[in-house]
């Protein structure tokens, strides 16, 4: 305990020591008459560049000029059958600490995923935007196609008033991969069989639409027919 | 050390699970999807076709006229097309009153009416192939004369297929051509029971049904100048009711029957008048123009009238308030349109009307007063159409032609059929008979 005291008031006289010997320094500094600052400027001489006269191509805004053409070596080195092809993927390193229910998963995760449609391609637009033609706009312009085709052979009975289409009917069917329709079925009636014969009809005289274009996944429609 | 370990290790489970999850989402769209999974789509804005009708041979002794009839009758609505019966094969025809769909659906018929007929007695029934062997309509009719029975059976037809009765059994007055002189006569909407109704022995024309159907206003010469008289629908002796000096002429019935719209000249002037039909008293007179006016034509309801006036030059088609004033120019197509006939459906704000083309050709157009379009109903190259009067349903035009006759035609199908052969003009169509 005695030796830790003797320690503690021995830092102090230190610190008290230090920070008068700082005191001192600065009040000295202070004190001493300030003499004026004089800078000494080293002047340059410059001519006066006159119009009309070539300017230095130092001074001229610089140009980025065309990017060089590849040394003949570069094309040597592409046609030496010699040469090694870059490794188009990094070798996987298969982790010896994955488990086996981990394996497993990212298995049948391959599988699903071998089934499931490509992507579409980044090139090649049916709408014109850069970003291509999404699965939705490609099914909203399919569908419109086959609802023209339909309406051609839509014809409801002359002097049919509205009132007599209280409800309207419904016409299923299916769509092959060459537009093909087929099963047309009245799913709904309207009530009146010849408002339901015009609709089935409709469909029937149709016979063939377009085929879905790639990646659609409209494979059958239902059909209201209203007036 | 452990919590190193782990990390990946989990991590390696959520990225399976989402890789996974993702896969099967793919996998599942592909899928074909259910029939309540396949989008809808809705077709509205549907074309007009006339049904393919069948009338078959028909039984009993008045089996004949009944088809002829039904046949005719059918083919003037426009709302049918009658198939030609040679075409059905000998199973069909003796069918009778039985009924196979999948025969006649072979046939392409998507109507099919049976009918026995038995002096005036009828039975009849309507099939709609699509629905299968039940009838959709099944009724019998008495009348005097078969001919009758058929018309109510093909307005119950009408009916049934569009919703909206059929007009048979109206009939149609018309100025024809007799010795020398022109008579008021009429026909069944069919051209049939042709009925001379005055003997003015001279030029009589320009009939006007009633509403009611009960009289028919003309304008005669019979006393030397054009007269308005009135004579009984079913024909007899006609009373004058409007002689003023001058012109009395081209009568319209208020849809109340308590007023007739003439052409009256005995002010210098022609003027368009509204009389009494009782004494041919003056009511009112509805314009005020140094032009010429003339043909009016009640609307429907009563509140307007169409006339025809060369106020802005031409003669043009204009609108006026039935008590007069106001008067709005129609047509502002052609050099000369004439002869305006309101639609008589309030539904239906139509003027058919007369108007010559650059031609010089006569034709039959329906100006439309909500959008103002104005069609040509008649095909061209078929001589000139005159003079249209509306059936009592607003469904089919009347007019008579230079190809000779009186011709009827659905706008809406535009289908055309000539249902009297004698020179006719002014024709005017009587309203729906009373059932």
């Amino acid at each position: 305990m005695r030796r830790g005291s003797r320690r503690s008031f021995s830092g102090l006289l230190i610190t008290l020591a230090l920070h008068g010997i700082i005191f001192w320094t600065v009040k000295t500094a202070h004190s001493r008459p300030q003499e004026p600052l004089i800078v000494q400027r080293d002047f340059v001489q410059a001519e006066m560049v006159k119009l009309g006269k070539p300017r230095d191509k130092f001074w001229l805004p610089k140009v980025h000029a065309a990017p060089p053409p590849p040394p003949p070596d570069a094309i040597k080195l592409a046609d030496d059958p010699n040469a090694k092809a870059a490794p188009v993927e990094a070798p996987k390193i298969e982790d010896p600490k994955t488990s086996k229910d981990v394996r497993r998963a990212l298995e049948r995760a391959q599988k699903l995923s071998a089934l499931a449609v490509p992507d579409e391609p980044d090139e090649g637009s049916l709408t014109g935007s850069k970003s291509g033609t999404s699965d939705h706009e490609i099914g909203d312009q399919y569908i419109a196609s086959i609802k023209g085709a339909l309406l051609q052979n839509y014809n409801l009975p002359a002097g049919m008033n509205a009132d007599q289409i209280p409800t309207p009917p419904m016409v299923r069917f299916r769509i092959a991969t060459d537009g093909t329709l087929s099963d047309i079925k009245l799913t709904k009636t309207s009530g009146n069989p010849l408002v339901d014969d015009a609709c089935v009809s409709a469909a029937q005289l149709t016979r063939r639409v377009p085929p879905p274009p790639p990646g659609s996944k409209v494979h059958g429609l239902n059909v209201a027919c209203e007036k | 050390m452990q919590k190193v370990i782990g990390q990946p290790r989990w991590a390696g489970v959520l990225a399976a699970s989402i890789l996974l999850t993702a896969a099967t989402g793919a996998a599942r769209a592909e899928t074909p999807a259910g029939d309540e999974d396949l989008p809808a789509i809705t077709l509205s804005g549907a074309g007009v076709q006339m049904l393919r009708l069948a009338v078959p041979r028909a039984e009993g002794d008045s089996g004949a006229a009944a088809v002829e009839t039904m046949s005719k009758d059918m083919d003037i609505t426009g709302l049918f097309q009658v198939l030609d019966p040679a075409s059905f094969p000998a199973q069909l025809q003796s069918e009778g009153m039985a009924f196979s769909s999948a025969l006649w659906t072979q046939v392409g018929a998507q109507v099919v009416i049976k009918m026995k007929a038995s002096g005036g007695a009828l039975e009849g029934k309507v099939f709609v192939v699509a629905r299968g062997d039940t009838p959709t309509l099944a009724k019998s009719y008495r009348n005097a004369d078969i001919r009758d029975a058929v018309h109510e059976f093909a307005n119950d037809i009408v009916l049934s297929t569009t919703g909206r009765r059929g007009v048979f059994g109206s009939r149609i007055a018309f100025a024809m051509s007799g010795h020398g002189s022109h008579e008021i006569g009429s026909v069944d909407m069919d051209g049939g029971r042709m009925a001379a109704l005055t003997k003015m022995g001279s030029d009589s024309l320009l009939p006007a049904y009633s509403p009611g159907g009960a009289e028919i206003a003309f304008t005669s010469y019979a006393r030397n100048n054009p007269d308005l008289w009135i004579v009984s629908s079913g024909g007899g002796r006609a009373r004058r009711v409007s002689k003023q000096p001058g012109l009395n002429t081209g009568a319209s019935w208020s849809p109340d029957g308590r007023s007739i719209a003439l052409t009256l000249s005995h002010e210098g002037n022609s003027e368009i008048y509204r009389i009494s039909p009782d004494d041919g008293r003056i009511l009112g007179r509805l314009t005020q123009s140094p032009a010429i006016d003339s043909s009016p034509s009640y609307s429907p309801d009563g509140s307007q009238i169409a006339f025809v006036s060369n106020r802005q030059g031409s003669p043009q088609i204009f609108v006026m308030s039935s008590s007069g004033g106001g008067a709005k120019r129609v047509t502002f197509q052609g050099k000369y349109n004439q002869t305006p006939r309101f639609c008589p459906r309030t539904d239906k704000p139509q003027i058919a009307f007369t108007g010559r083309d650059e031609k010089g050709v006569f034709d039959v157009f329906i100006l439309d007063l909500k959008t103002s379009r104005i069609d040509r109903i008649v095909p061209q190259a078929k001589g000139s159409n005159l003079d249209p009067t509306w059936s009592p349903d607003g469904r089919l035009l009347a007019y008579t032609s230079t190809r000779g006759g009186l011709f009827v035609y659905n706008p809406e199908t535009h289908h055309e059929v000539q249902v009297w052969k004698g020179a006719a003009s002014s024709p005017s169509w009587g309203p729906a008979p009373r059932r």
